[in-house]
């Protein structure tokens, strides 16, 4: 008879995607997602930046490199990342340390009613916040 | 009154085939081949589960096919599978509520999988069981072994974590977990909600333990709220709830130093006897070692 092997079934990164489910698990994802991208940028800023070494003519070429409108937008890209991961993680901090907004335990009767109920006028609050936010830099970061 | 045969409530015959539903099953023969999907058509009447469909294509069609079930009515928690891409029971999940005529039925995600639709759920108990899911005092065990009186707990005490103990163990929540996804050490919603049913309840006084359990890297810290399991679970015990509500007090155990208030043993009652026509208990029939 043959040797019994288990199928691994473990979803890994693809696990993160939101799919089918609601509105936080999206958000976790893109908090995620955002919070990738700021680790890479951090990486590639320290390289661009470290440009300063090598003397003012080195700085001034890469500058000049990295000034164009399609890094200018780029940057405003980054911007927007970084503002909904602050948002969201604020979100979160109100959350886990405070309990806030997740109202109190309740008997299981179904139609079930959870915490995530509770929580969404949060949820969209903060994302608003962050638009209007994105909206204000917008104006200073993308009119020349 | 006249009398005859009474005319029924739901004018609906519950035995007519109202569709043909397309089964696509998740098919492993456990031996490390590639798994495959199996079409079968299943001849679906009102009012019928997944599981029904499942039990169909066992008698009917094909012998070979395994699962897991038992009650088949949202108790015991063995039927949970994917379907159509989200964790569910299959015996609370009828056919036509899914409102589609392909049904794809794969075992639940995030573990492995033994075959067919049966996955391995070891992991899911040596996690629950890592956060000692128990009532636990330090000091007195006597007093659990051969208790002298109930622990003193209000309904207050009592609602603020008796949504937690409905949990069924069936593993859903941990299918539908993002980082469980990523991240095979984290203790996932199950045992962090049985980490926060013990740490809310006031019998229980091993809290500050019980918080350092759960503080670590692969612990309550991974989660960020996605809520699917919350989303996902058929019993409404909302894990990331309890997940959410267990950091607060890891925080104010860790960082304000706040203790939690414990039940004492009720004293007896004094200055009453027992009524005559009410029988003394029977003897302890568990002996303890």
């Amino acid at each position: 008879m043959a040797k019994p092997v288990q199928y691994n079934n473990r979803l890994g990164m693809k696990g993160w995607w939101g799919g089918r489910y609601g509105l936080e698990r999206w958000a976790y994802f893109l908090h995620r997602l955002t919070g990738l991208v700021i680790v890479l940028y951090l990486i590639l800023h320290i390289f661009v930046t470290s440009a300063r070494v090598f003397g003012p003519e080195a700085w001034e070429a890469t500058m000049g490199a990295v000034g164009g409108p399609v890094f200018r937008f780029l940057e405003y890209l980054l911007i927007a990342a970084i503002t909904y991961h602050g948002f969201n993680g604020l979100r979160l901090i109100f959350i886990e340390w405070f309990g806030w907004s997740l109202g109190r335990p309740r008997r299981p009767i179904y139609p079930y009613v959870t915490s995530l109920h509770h929580q969404r006028p949060l949820l969209i609050g903060m994302m608003i916040l962050a638009f209007l936010f994105l909206v204000f830099s917008a104006w200073g970061f993308l009119t020349p | 009154m006249t009398g005859g045969t009474p005319k029924p409530l739901v004018d609906v015959d519950m035995d007519r085939v109202v569709q043909t539903t397309t089964f696509r099953v998740f098919r492993y023969n456990g031996t490390g081949d590639p798994p495959t999907y199996k079409d079968y058509e299943v001849p679906t009447k009102r009012g019928m589960t997944v599981l029904d469909g499942l039990l169909w294509i066992k008698e009917n069609l094909d012998g070979s096919l395994s699962y897991r079930a038992s009650c088949r009515m949202g108790v015991c928690g063995s039927c949970a599978m994917m379907i159509n891409g989200k964790p569910r029971l299959a015996c609370q999940t009828q056919i036509l509520d899914l409102q589609t005529s392909v049904v794809v039925v794969e075992p639940l995600k995030n573990y492995p999988v033994v075959k067919d639709l049966v996955p391995a759920l070891d992991q899911l108990f040596e996690k629950h069981e890592a956060v000692k899911p128990y009532v636990m005092r330090p000091g007195e065990e006597d007093e659990l072994e051969n208790p002298s009186g109930e622990f003193e707990q209000s309904p207050e005490e009592l609602d603020e974590f008796i949504q937690f103990t409905y949990c069924i163990k069936c593993g859903i929540c941990l299918a539908a977990c993002p980082t469980v996804a990523s991240d095979p050490l984290f203790l996932g919603p199950q045992a962090l909600a049985q980490a926060y049913r013990y740490v809310a309840d006031t019998r229980d006084t091993a809290y500050a333990e019980r918080c350092d359990l759960v503080d670590t890297a692969h612990g309550v810290w991974r989660c960020h709220y996605a809520g699917a399991c919350t989303e996902a679970c058929p019993k409404g015990v909302d894990p990331a709830f309890a997940i959410q509500l267990l950091k607060k007090k890891v925080f104010q155990h860790r960082v304000l130093g706040k203790k939690r208030k414990v039940a004492r043993v009720a004293p007896k009652p004094t200055g009453v006897s027992r009524r005559p026509n009410v029988p003394e208990p029977p003897a302890r029939t568990v002996k303890s070692d």
